[in-house]
């Protein structure tokens, strides 16, 4: 079996980048939109990673982990930005938040309506800190 | 070393208004009398020093005016600013290695750009030593007659004014180019918020106005500031210079090369970086049709910014002109910027003073006077000869003792009155004697009254003007129109003395300005802050003599420099001549004895 | 020996400041001292100029170099003061005639004692103004002639508008500062134009505007270039057209009047006015050079010398009779001096110009004084409808001003008489020189004997209507008439013995005529000889049957049958409404150029402000109106901004891409 060649990744990686592009673009779920966001990031990785191996050098691989570094933070910071924006609107679609428009335009709304927001479920709360958490009971013994 | 201490006296003069501004903004805004003495203590020390400074530069150029004339003999044309603060610069080959000492720099570098560096270069010589006088001269008057007419935010007024001054200075100090425009652009910061903060009814206006429209056209200037760098850089193997002096003697070295190519190549260069360089000035002397700004920025400015602004900002565009675009595109100032400015200096002297006449704001009238005192002083810069280029130096002199002279007036009548319309008033003469003498003592400084300086440098700025036409064999029109605009002159400014000083009393109805103190004459203060202009103006008008002294070997320079473009325009002429068939001749012969 | 030169205009220079600064405070009342004694001390030194001009050799000149005033390049000015006969005679005359004046004006201006700020500035204006007229003669270049010439304007100014209060005055000293600037710009162009087109090489290599250097190059200069030298004369006569108050530029004179009257005796008629003639005959080297220009001024003077007198025939203010019949006079002088046209004559011309200056200033100031003393007496009201006959109420002043009135009616022996004479004289003589238009010179001729009856006949008209008649007063003027004090009185009898003998004893005797001619003209004129001039018999007697015949006329219509005069004016109505209405001139100024003046100030603040800042406003609403396009761009849809990447950084890759196909 031949080993496989440089575009056999970078295939790879354009698609990943590509359905990523398209999953950005298209859906409106915060949450899905970041993890396309996510998508083309590790489609960039991916072709860094095979050019390095390609040139044999380290350098596309250490960008990569800065990549993923990256990646990972942008991932705490967006959740918990998406977190404060979900408790402002009951709801997670990205188009609700257009205010940073020129002020005498108008706003875009779409002709269909939005599926009903899930129902308000209360959060799940921390036990404050010197009590006993309550758990469920064992149903069954070991 | 005795000559060290000069540098730091040149370098203290820049330092110590910018310190006592930081240190006043610092001092908070409720002590206000605490903030107005640190001022005034400031500016006298500013002045001081300055003081200090020319006095010691005549005495150089006294002794060694001799030594100097033969020393630039020699070489190519360029300025020699003196006191420059650091060690003389090193000149570095093609491979950065030191070669020896450089006269034009210092060895205080900037920002080192590999073969060259921005300097802190900064100088004194025979065409700002005056102007950096005047600077230190009318910020006393400007702290002064701010003492009670501000009331808010003490500290931060005397603080930009205070700063206002360290940049007006460091941008006649300049010899670098960058470091020239970095404090050309820096003075527009501190009276966009002086007159934005402390100005009239329309001050956002004004200062938005002001500010973008002199940003713009300084923009264009950084363009040709960056053209001039360039060419030089390219022209000589790569030595990157922004030292002023360089800058000219490089050009002016390539000029003198008898190779057509090299000239067609400059030729070029010239015309841009005139008219990129010129849009700046223009815009900030000003010439006409660039002027709207400035009516609108002084009747909005608070008096002291007025005083700052028409006695010295104003001169920033047409020292520029001097400094910068005449020697370094000779050529071009004489083939193209003689004709172009001169006309538009003309029309403007003309139109500045029908504009005046017809104003109805006292202030906006002092404004449109500016407009065409400054358009005879432009007149006689492009007579490019010396007495030409030594009356509008005397003209920015004189302007801005006498037009800041009539600011404090206004500003004074305004404090006690506040209306400056001069419908409103009537017979001051009787209810403020004082202050109308003054006025009227002012005014004929303007107008141009021999024994007082106005008329020193209107008749030198006319004389260059009137040899120059009458060399060249032209009707000398310029000189003509500069001449009428004295009649002009005196036909606005006595109208208004009339309207607003003499016949029956007339004064402006006080009322809805709360309680007030009865009107006085002017109070002690107020003459201190006069009595330096007044007596200036006097002392000019009737020997002004040592300054024309102090300035003659740096007007030789422009003139040296304005003379080796007469010759070479004449010499192209001529193989233009001798390579068309002789048709023409008979016309040349016609002209210039 | 001569005295050091710049004592003269420097006493009064350091009066005027003493007064200025002192007065207000220390002088209060006494403030008329400092000027007085600086002038009287003047008028000493320059009797020793005289004096010394008078013991130099033929060829000699006092110069007194100072300082360099502004040196660069090709200019060099320097404050040099001169001392010739020209310089000599003008410099008694001015110094001598001040002296007495501000005498009068202790008593004269005695109502502003009480204000001493007033006072003060009076004295210290009018030493001032002996400061910069004593300069204005003793300058030895142009630049300093002008210097002192814009002086003497700021002068007047001060003086004219003194009562700054009353609207009038105000507008009567803007009035006369512009008329005589717009003057002086002709002058002042008129000294660059020589300056740069002669080049009289300095020792310092600038180019000189001295008098020597300027003449000696004249002859040079006319030959190869004589338009240039008739343009540099013309300009030069518009300063002094303007200063010396002559047609067209006269219009500010008779305004000026709303000065105090002792300044209107000594700046607008005695001294001031006559330096437009002081300069022309002190520029007579560059004049003579130009026939052409010089009948010019010889037209000039001849027409308003009866512009004014036609004027003055039927002015009822006092001080404005006597103004007129200043310009008129003065247009004699210029007459005079436009008679130089052939080189034998400049001596006589010169002569006889610089002579009825001087004698027209003893008896001109005389009648102004005397005037003032009647409107001091009658409570400042001017206007002759308004009294009458007070020749007894007055005697002294009567008997002074009738001294007056016969010298400036020219009747012999007066001092008016001889110069008069010797002016008509001097322009018969130039009709018969044989430079083309000399035949002009002959209605010259005419033109002045007919104003020297209509002289006659207003100056009587004036006497007649104020010290003849029934007595009557105005009420301002109180219950009991009084003479004026003596201090104005002795100032009065001073000048009448010189408008009675002056004319005798400089005329007939030769006196000045010799001084000026050996120690002025043998200078100036180097290779030419003066004539000795001689007085016509016929022509004498001629021109005192015409003055004789006019104080007749005057005194039929005024004294015989006063009602005829009412008649006649009513007979020839349109003729009379000219002359009283000043022939229009002042409206036909408004109308010509002060409202097109104003009406183009107007417009071209319309103009700044709504074309000029416009094009300025709409260049600054360019960019906003390029961010109103692109405003919609900006919608806040995170999606929309993505894709607007996405496509942009396709466009670029696909671009990118494309070249390197290529």
């Amino acid at each position: 079996m031949t080993p496989l060649s440089l575009h056999n990744y970078l295939i790879v990686g354009a698609a990943l980048f590509a359905l990523g592009a398209i999953g950005f673009l298209t859906r409106r779920n915060l949450i899905i939109m970041f993890l396309c966001a996510e998508m083309m990031l590790q489609g960039v990785a991916l072709n860094l990673v095979a050019f390095s191996r390609s040139w044999g050098n380290m350098q596309g691989q250490a960008f990569t982990l800065f990549v993923v570094t990256v990646a990972a933070c942008e991932a705490a910071i967006a959740l918990a930005l998406f977190l404060v924006l979900f408790r402002y609107r009951r709801s997670l679609d990205v188009s609700l938040w257009q205010d940073l428009r020129e002020p005498d335009q108008e706003a875009t709304v779409d002709d269909e309506s939005l599926p009903e927001a899930p129902k308000e479920e209360p959060m799940p709360r921390l036990t404050p800190a010197g009590h006993e958490p309550k758990r469920p009971q064992e149903t069954s013994p070991v | 070393m005795g000559l060290d201490q000069p540098r730091l006296e040149l370098l203290a003069l820049l330092l110590v208004p910018l310190v006592g501004g930081i240190a006043v903004a610092l001092l908070g805004p409720k002590r206000g009398d605490a903030v107005r003495w640190t001022s005034a203590v400031v500016a006298f020390l500013t002045l001081f020093l300055a003081i200090m400074v020319t006095g010691r530069f005549m005495r150089l150029h006294v002794s060694l005016a001799e030594d100097i004339a033969a020393v630039r003999a020699k070489g190519v044309p360029t300025f020699r600013p003196e006191f420059v603060p650091g060690s003389p610069g090193v000149k570095r080959d093609e491979n950065l290695k030191p070669v020896g000492e450089d006269p034009y720099g210092t060895s205080w570098n900037l920002l080192p750009l590999g073969r060259g560096a921005v300097q802190f270069y900064i100088g004194v010589d025979g065409l700002n030593v005056w102007l950096i006088m005047l600077t230190a001269a009318l910020t006393v008057p400007a702290v002064l007659v701010s003492w009670t007419y501000i009331h808010e935010r003490v500290n931060e007024f005397y603080a930009w004014l205070l700063i206002l001054q360290t940049a007006m200075m460091g941008i006649f100090m300049s010899f670098d180019i960058i470091l020239f425009y970095v404090f050309f652009e820096l003075s527009l910061v501190p009276l966009f918020f002086l007159i934005g903060i402390w100005g009239g009814s329309e001050r956002r206006h004004a200062a938005g106005k002001f500010f973008i429209y002199t940003l713009t056209g300084s923009l264009i200037t950084l363009l040709g500031v960056l053209g001039v760098v360039l060419a030089c850089y390219t022209k000589t193997n790569g030595e990157l210079t922004f030292s002023i002096p360089r800058l000219v003697e490089i050009v002016h070295t390539r000029l003198a090369l008898p190779d057509r190519a090299e000239q067609a190549y400059w030729a070029g260069v010239q015309t841009w970086v005139f008219l990129a360089l010129m849009a700046g000035f223009a815009i900030k002397v000003p010439l006409v049709p660039f002027h709207t700004w400035l009516p609108l920025a002084h009747v909005e400015a608070p008096t002291a910014g007025s005083v700052d602004l028409a006695g010295v900002l104003l001169k920033v565009g047409a020292y520029g002109f001097l400094r910068l675009c005449i020697p370094l595109a000779p050529d071009v100032s004489l083939s193209l910027g003689l004709p172009l400015v001169s006309s538009l200096a003309a029309v403007g002297l003309v139109y500045g003073a029908y504009c005046a006449y017809s104003q109805d704001d006292i202030k906006r009238l002092v404004a449109y006077s500016s407009v065409s005192h400054l358009g005879l002083c432009m007149l006689g810069m492009f007579a490019l000869n010396v007495a030409g280029v030594m009356g509008s130096l005397m003209q920015m002199i004189n302007h801005g003792l006498s037009t800041a002279g009539l600011f404090l007036i206004v500003g004074m009548l305004y404090e006690r009155y506040h209306t400056r319309k001069i419908a409103d008033y009537g017979g001051m003469a009787a209810r403020l004697p004082i202050l109308s003498a003054c006025m009227v003592f002012v005014c004929m400084s303007s107008v141009g009254l021999p024994g007082l300086n106005g008329f020193i440098g209107e008749a030198l700025s006319l004389m260059g003007v009137f040899e120059q036409q009458y060399t060249r064999g032209q009707f000398p029109i310029y000189g003509v129109v500069g001449a009428t605009g004295m009649f002009l002159g005196a036909w606005y400014l006595m109208t208004m003395l009339q309207r607003v000083f003499f016949g029956p009393v007339k004064e402006p109805s006080l009322a809805g300005h709360g309680h007030q103190a009865p009107i006085t004459d002017l109070t002690f203060r107020e003459v201190l802050t006069l009595a330096p202009v007044l007596i200036l103006c006097l002392v000019i008008g009737v020997y002004p003599q040592p300054m024309l002294d102090t300035a003659r070997p740096d007007v030789g320079v422009i003139d040296s420099i304005a003379t080796r473009a007469r010759e070479r325009d004449r010499v192209a002429t001529a193989e233009r001549e001798a390579a068309r068939p002789a048709v023409a001749e008979n016309d040349r012969q016609g002209v210039a004895p | 020996m001569l005295p050091d030169l710049w004592l003269i205009p420097a006493l009064p220079l350091a009066a005027a400041a003493i007064t200025a600064f002192l007065g207000p405070r220390y002088l209060r009342q006494q403030s008329h001292w400092p000027c007085i004694i600086a002038i009287a001390l003047s008028c000493v030194l320059s009797l020793f100029v005289w004096n010394g001009v008078a013991g130099m050799g033929e060829e000699q000149v006092a110069v007194g170099q100072y300082y360099s005033w502004f040196r660069a390049g090709t200019v060099d000015i320097g404050f040099s003061l001169r001392a010739d006969a020209l310089t000599a005679a003008m410099l008694v005359t001015v110094t001598f005639v001040g002296s007495w004046i501000a005498v009068f004006a202790v008593g004269y201006m005695s109502h502003e004692r009480e204000h001493n700020a007033g006072y003060a500035r009076f004295f210290a204006a009018v030493a001032l103004f002996i400061f910069s007229m004593t300069g204005l003669v003793l300058a030895d270049n142009y630049i300093v002639l002008y210097a002192f010439w814009e002086g003497v304007g700021l002068c007047s100014y001060l003086l004219v508008g003194f009562w700054f209060a009353k609207p009038s005055a105000a507008a009567a000293a803007r009035k006369a500062f512009l008329v005589t600037r717009l003057g002086d710009v002709g002058f002042f162009i008129g000294i660059m134009l020589l300056w740069s087109s002669f080049q009289v090489p300095t020792a310092s290599g600038g180019w000189s505007l001295e008098f020597d250097g300027v003449f000696g190059h004249a002859k040079q200069v006319a030959a190869t270039n004589p338009g240039l030298v008739a343009t540099i004369c013309l300009l030069l006569l518009c300063g002094a057209v303007g200063k010396s108050a002559q047609f067209p530029l006269y219009v500010w004179l008779p305004d000026a009047m709303e000065g105090p009257t002792p300044v209107s005796a000594l700046i607008h008629a005695a001294t001031m006015v006559t330096a437009g003639v002081y300069l022309i005959a002190r520029s007579m080297p560059l004049f003579h050079l130009v026939p052409g220009v010089l009948l010019t001024v010889a037209c000039i003077g001849a027409f308003t010398a009866l512009l004014a007198a036609l004027i003055a025939l039927t002015q009822t203010d006092l001080k404005r009779v006597l103004a007129y019949s200043t310009i008129s006079q003065i247009g004699y002088m210029f007459l005079a001096l436009g008679s130089a046209n052939e080189a034998s004559l400049v001596a006589a011309a010169v002569i006889a110009g610089m002579f009825h200056l001087i004698t027209h200033a003893f008896f001109k100031a005389l009648l102004f004084l005397a005037a003032g003393s009647v409107m001091h007496s009658m409570g400042n009201v001017i206007d002759m409808r308004r009294f009458s006959g007070l020749r007894f109420a007055l005697p002294t002043t009567h008997w002074t001003f009738l001294c007056g009135a016969l010298a400036l009616a020219a009747i012999p022996p007066t001092a008016g008489f001889w110069s008069k004479d010797e002016i008509l004289g001097v322009t018969l003589h130039a009709s018969h020189s044989d430079v083309p238009g000399a035949w002009l010179y002959v209605w010259l001729f005419a033109v002045g004997l007919i104003t020297a009856g209509l002289t006659a006949f207003y100056t009587f008209r004036a006497y007649f209507l104020t010290f003849h008649g029934e007595l009557k007063t105005p009420p301002e003027a109180g219950e009991h008439v009084h003479e004026s004090p003596g201090v104005m009185l002795w100032p009065l009898r001073v000048l009448a013995v010189g408008a009675l003998f002056l004319g005798l004893i400089l005329g007939p005797t030769h006196i000045l005529a010799h001084f000026l001619e050996v120690h002025w003209f043998a200078r100036s004129f180097p290779g030419l000889h003066a004539p000795e001039g001689g007085h016509d018999i016929v022509l004498m007697v001629a021109s005192s049957l015409v003055g004789l015949s006019g104080v007749a006329v005057a005194w039929w219509m005024y004294v015989r049958s006063p009602g005829l005069a009412g008649q006649l004016a009513n007979r020839v109505q349109t003729l009379y409404q000219l002359s009283l209405n000043k022939f229009y001139v002042d409206e036909f100024y408004h109308a010509l150029l002060v409202t097109p003046m104003n009406m183009l100030a107007r417009v071209g603040r319309v103009f700044d402000t709504y074309v000029v800042d416009s094009l300025v406003d709409l260049v600054g609403h360019i960019p906003r109106l390029g961010g109103q396009l692109l405003r919609p761009i900006q919608n806040g849809l995170v999606q929309f901004y993505a894709l607007a990447m996405m496509l942009g950084m396709t466009v670029f890759l696909g671009a990118l891409v494309l070249r390197m196909v290529r």
